[in-house]
């Protein structure tokens, strides 16, 4: 196991003492060489989530429970700590490239200099690393396009500049925002690929946090589905979508563009999440009484494959 | 396409060309791009076309052009009116200084005069037909979600009983249940009125549910162009084999 969350839960402080609650307890492992995604609508938590693991979120954020990386819990570590975590052992893909990446500086040396900064590698040494490194990543004239600014890469090469920040100090985690959001299809397509090859030539595992349940079917190993704060339902891809549990994610399933098949409607009601039960109780056709009264534990349907619901019998 | 061969078309467009050009800068020559080389293209009543292809390829520009937002460099068009448009960004495409009952009703007010107890009618009337409740009407926009703002946009565009809709990715900035639930409604509005609709997007897999015919765009031109269905099936140019093999479709036979 590489990194494991336990009782994850992340609440905001906000004007007038208010606080709102962003994760409400998520316990989740991620294993070596494996890409985990991690699925959910805007709201959802994964993004906060991924972002307390490098200590990203801002300072009016209430953090408790457990983050284990290499035997630390990563949520103790002083800001200097974890920087020697960040770019090296576990490092970050963000959504937009060109917020990403420093429209003043050379993109090689944006690469480079997180191996100066670990390694403390020399210029030249870095320079030939990266250098052998963008032509991986498919980037044509490595040696030249090393030398120029983001603002002269369209937006799937860009991508991989940062992709190639991510990757290139070998770290064992990395930690992928939706970054095939911004892009074409077809640009998508070949990142998603990349991004697969990669993470196996090095042994290295991900977390894909995505909206999309088809990128998942392309990329992901296992699948978290995450409501309102709430990991909902984990298991393997193919078997969490041929066999869904979780009212939540079989709705979501339903709701997925398919040529051929018409699209069904869901009401989407705007109340406010029940703080005690089941976050999805207001929305879901299969409720009982108790699920609006205390949140369901996980109930493993196989041993890779659990639902966080009270009714599960009841829905097939 | 041959049940619309026989009627007129709604939109008809000839080679149309668009050039946007940069003013003169201090480090150079001004810089022109070609946004569209030479489209043409026929729309008749009822249809609905979709237009993909990737960003950059025209689709928008095209669109605008259509619409009478922007003109044409060069080339011939014909838009049978009222033609209306609704906008990918329902958070700018609202006015969020008017309320909701003078949004709904401006188009209809851009043409004639209204009573003003007509006008209270007709803007309940227009968002009970997008399934919005009447305490709506003395809202503004900031007070709904996405979901709501783009029904208002679409409450706006059906006011004067388009011939012609134009749908800019009306629901890429949507999450997939909202996203749903306005494509729905849509189609049952697409049922009642026979407006036709072009549909630009670039998630092909929910366009080609419901759209008779599907444009591909690229770099400015149209690339191919066919019943939507069987272009999806059997796609005729590499541009647009390539565009749909690069739709993820592993989860359609994990969930077909």
């Amino acid at each position: 196991m590489l990194l494991s969350l336990e009782d994850l839960k992340i609440s905001f402080r906000v004007n007038g003492g208010i606080t709102k609650e962003a994760l409400r307890g998520v316990s989740f492992s991620v294993f070596e060489g494996e890409i985990y995604c991690l699925l959910g609508e805007s709201g959802s938590g994964k993004s906060v989530l991924l972002k307390s693991i490098l200590g990203l979120l801002p300072p009016n954020a209430e953090v408790s429970g457990r983050v284990i990386f290499d035997g630390k819990n990563l949520l103790e570590l002083s800001q200097k700590e974890l920087s020697r975590f960040r770019g090296s052992r576990i490092s970050m893909i963000f959504q937009e490239p060109m917020t990403a990446l420093n429209p003043t500086m050379k993109v090689g040396e944006q690469v480079a200099e997180v191996l100066r900064f670990h390694f403390g590698l020399s210029t030249k040494e870095a320079e030939k690393k990266v250098v052998a490194l963008l032509a991986e990543l498919g980037i044509p004239e490595p040696e030249h396009r090393y030398h120029q600014y983001p603002h002269n890469f369209s937006g799937g090469m860009r991508q991989r500049i940062v992709i190639a920040m991510a990757v290139v100090a070998n770290p064992e985690l990395i930690l992928a925002d939706e970054p095939t959001t911004a892009l074409d299809v077809t640009v998508q397509s070949q990142i998603l690929h990349l991004l697969k090859v990669l993470v196996a030539r090095r042994g290295a595992s991900m977390i894909f946090v995505t909206h999309d349940f088809s990128v998942v079917a392309e990329i992901g190993d296992r699948v978290g589905v995450m409501y309102r704060g709430v990991l909902v339902e984990e298991g393997r891809v193919e078997e969490v979508l041929r066999f869904p549990k979780h009212p939540y994610t079989k709705a979501l399933i339903e709701a997925i563009p398919v040529p051929g098949r018409p699209l069904v409607s869901f009401s989407v009601p705007k109340e406010n999440v029940p703080t005690e039960g089941c976050p999805y109780v207001v929305r879901c056709p299969v409720k009982i009484g108790k699920c609006f009264e205390s949140m369901p534990d996980f109930v493993y349907v196989d041993s890779t494959h659990r639902v966080r619901c009270f009714n599960i019998d009841n829905f097939s | 396409m041959s049940g619309y061969g026989r009627t007129e078309p709604v939109v008809s467009v000839e080679n149309l060309h668009k050039v946007y050009k940069s003013k003169r800068t201090p480090f150079g020559r001004p810089v022109s791009v070609k946004a569209l080389k030479g489209i043409s293209l026929k729309v008749y009543p009822g249809e609905i076309v979709g237009i993909v292809g990737e960003s950059g390829s025209g689709k928008t520009t095209l669109a605008k052009i259509i619409a009478g937002i922007e003109s044409p460099t060069k080339g011939r068009i014909f838009v049978k009116k009222p033609i209306q448009m609704v906008f990918q960004d329902p958070f700018s495409s609202l006015n969020p200084r008017m309320k909701v009952k003078d949004i709904v009703v401006e188009p209809v007010e851009a043409t004639r005069k209204i009573q003003k107890h007509q006008r209270f009618k007709l803007a309940t009337e227009l968002l009970k037909k997008v399934g919005l409740d009447e305490d709506a009407l003395e809202k503004y926009p900031h007070e709904f979600s996405g979901g709501q703002r783009q029904r208002i946009a679409i409450a706006r565009a059906i006011s004067i009983d388009p011939q012609v809709l134009i749908l800019d990715e009306p629901t890429s900035s949507l999450d997939v249940f909202v996203q749903a639930q306005i494509i729905n409604l849509l189609l049952e509005i697409h049922k009642r009125t026979e407006a036709a609709y072009l549909f630009i997007t670039h998630n092909i897999p929910l366009v080609i549910n419901f759209a008779h015919r599907l444009v591909v765009m690229k770099d400015g031109e149209i690339v191919e162009e066919g019943n939507a269905w069987e272009t999806y099936n059997t796609p005729k140019h590499p541009y647009t084999e390539n565009l749909i093999s690069s739709v993820p479709s592993k989860i359609f036979s994990l969930i077909g």
